[in-house]
């Protein structure tokens, strides 16, 4: 008697743990839920990015340098094959000279053959209105406009040379809400099925240089989103940023 | 024994992991700041990310008088926000710490919780955004936020205070930015001899009278359209009123980049208007003659120009209706609101 009331007991108090824990977090060695990490890996078409040298050349041939290059990645969707969509509203600032700030890792997502990756290059404008806020959108990550409430969604800073042979400040800030950036990556069936998955995703600069608008920095050296002369620039470097992205590989 | 402990135990884990999953916890043990808005003011909304407690409104006031936030620890806020002046400065333009003057005229902080948008131009969207821009400006407190941080992390007092206003003692921007806010909300100012008479306490004197009806008649002063009568004595909007025939400082249009917007600032209560001079967005005029003057017979006809302004006759106001106006302006100024020890320098 006394035996069985103990392991009722017991009983009872595994299963209390059981729910608990279920009901924090679902994972385990055959979870229904997969947890994928995005590491988010910057370059200059094939090149790695090296700070501080004229080394690149972007598609209208101006030779240029990256001193800074930071951006906001933001509110990410598994888009499953059968149109089910799992959001996170979560943000991460890229800096793409530490390398311990280009990963998010986003759990439980519940497996299946995923069709899409979805995410923003940006602050959404729900989160764009005021800069009172912690983490990756804390002010002080040099990443906002003060006189003008806002995020910088998009910031590179460095060189390049003039049609005169000059190194001149290469200046590209992109933000307000009509700069959003919306990054679509087909993930073609790609199956997750309740393991962790490392999902490599290749930034690269040049593209957003590149097409649909090919930039001469010349002419588009100097922009900080806050002028009428950006008005149509935030439009195309949105454009241009959306096709920037390629899933590089997973592992 | 041991089936007791195995469920005690489990009751336990279940409790810090259910903990675990809620979001983040609020405050510890703070204590609910009671806005004392007198009668004939509007009721002020307070953002539900930021509360109002004695703890961080008390934190506001003393960071409001702290160079620590600037970057040579010679200026606070209220170097340019003097109580005095309405927590404006009676500079035209204000010098920061490298001795550089602004572009704009200091802002009164009287009723900043009846309004929705910050600066002359309304380029900050709330009062928590707007508190880091004098900070960082190189012409004003010249400070980065890492390096504000830092400080005040490594102060004997502040970890301690903002441990207790929000809880925890690694202070963040945001923290900085809250506590600043909850502090000017507090800043209200409606009891001027106008509120008296108002509320039946005071009456106004027959010059005073006499400006009243020349504020509010159309075809004398007609200042009722912009400066709302009775309340918060503006509707906070944006209006080219005539300054210069062709905008020197392009004002809300820096922010909105609408061509309409060119030369609009935001117009300012009338409340203490007796105490904020120099007046209009760069401190231009210096006395009240003159901003009534330029109302009077002075504004240009700028592209942009307020509709109001278009359609009115030069010269309504003869020199009697113009000191009986000023007089009635005067009525505005709020002494209690001025010498209010809660507002002043906190005594370490």
């Amino acid at each position: 008697m006394k035996m069985n009331k103990q392991v009722s007991y017991s009983t009872l108090a595994l299963i209390l743990m059981v729910v608990t824990f279920s009901a924090c977090k679902k994972e385990g060695s055959h979870s229904p839920y997969s947890k994928v990490t995005l590491s988010f890996e910057n370059a200059v078409d094939d090149q790695a990015i090296k700070f501080g040298a004229i080394d690149y050349v972007n598609p209208a041939g101006n030779q240029y340098s990256v001193d800074l290059l930071k951006y906001y990645v933001s509110n990410f969707a598994f888009v499953r094959g059968d149109d089910s969509v799992f959001n996170f509203q979560r943000y991460l600032l890229v800096d793409a000279s530490d390398s311990t700030k280009w990963s998010i890792t986003l759990d439980s997502i519940p497996n299946g053959a995923f069709k899409a990756l979805r995410f923003y290059v940006g602050v959404d404008s729900a989160h764009n209105h005021t800069l009172s806020q912690d983490g990756a959108l804390d002010p002080s990550h040099g990443m906002i406009w003060d006189w003008k409430t806002g995020y910088i969604f998009f910031k590179h800073e460095g060189y390049y040379k003039n049609t005169a042979g000059v190194n001149t400040p290469l200046t590209q800030h992109l933000g307000t809400d009509n700069g959003l950036v919306k990054v679509e990556i087909p993930l073609n069936g790609i199956p997750l099925d309740g393991g962790p998955a490392n999902m490599h995703i290749r930034f690269n600069l040049n593209d957003a240089y590149r097409s649909p608008n090919k930039f001469d920095f010349n002419k588009d050296g100097f922009h900080m989103s806050s002028g009428v002369g950006d008005v149509f620039w935030i439009k195309d470097m949105a454009d241009n940023l959306s096709r920037s992205f390629s899933l590089h590989r997973i592992d | 024994m041991r089936f007791y402990f195995s469920l005690v135990a489990a009751l336990f884990f279940a409790l810090i992991l259910t903990e675990g999953c809620k979001p983040d916890a609020p405050g510890p043990g703070t204590t609910a700041y009671k806005l004392d808005i007198p009668k004939g003011l509007p009721a002020m909304p307070i953002p539900t990310d930021n509360p109002m407690t004695e703890e961080g409104v008390a934190l506001g006031r003393k960071l409001f008088y702290d160079p620590i936030l600037s970057g040579n620890n010679t200026q606070s806020c209220a170097s340019c926000h003097k109580q005095e002046f309405a927590f404006g400065d009676n500079k035209a333009l204000s010098l920061g710490i490298d001795g550089l003057p602004g572009t704009r005229n200091a802002m009164p902080l009287a009723n900043l919780g009846f309004q929705r948008k910050f600066f002359w131009d309304g380029g900050a969207a709330d009062i928590e955004s707007q508190a880091i821009a004098p900070i960082q400006n190189p012409v004003e407190m010249h400070e980065t936020l890492p390096n504000m941080l830092k400080k005040l992390n490594a102060s004997s007092t502040y970890p301690a205070l903002f441990e207790k206003a929000f809880g925890s003692a690694t202070i963040t921007t945001s923290m900085v930015m809250r506590a600043l806010a909850q502090f000017e909300r507090t800043l209200i100012s409606g009891n001027s001899k106008w509120d008296k008479v108002q509320r039946g306490e005071a009456s106004l004197s027959a010059e005073e009278e006499r400006g009243k009806e020349i504020f509010l008649a159309e075809d004398k002063g007609d200042c009722t359209h912009c400066h709302s009568f009775g309340s918060t004595f503006s509707d906070f909007e944006f209006r080219n009123t005539g300054l210069d025939s062709i905008a020197i400082d392009a004002g809300r249009f820096l922010i909105t980049l609408q061509a309409t917007d060119s030369g609009k600032f935001k117009t300012p209560t009338l409340r203490n208007i007796a105490v904020t001079g120099p007046y209009m967005h760069d401190g231009r005029f210096a006395t009240l003659e003159e901003c009534v003057d330029h109302y009077n017979v002075n504004f240009k006809n700028a592209k942009y120009l307020d509709g109001t302004l278009v359609e009115r006759k030069k010269g309504l106001l003869n020199a009697q209706e113009k000191a009986d106006l000023i007089a009635f302006l005067h009525t505005l100024t709020d002494n209690e609101f001025l010498q209010n020890p809660k507002f002043a320098k906190p005594k370490d």
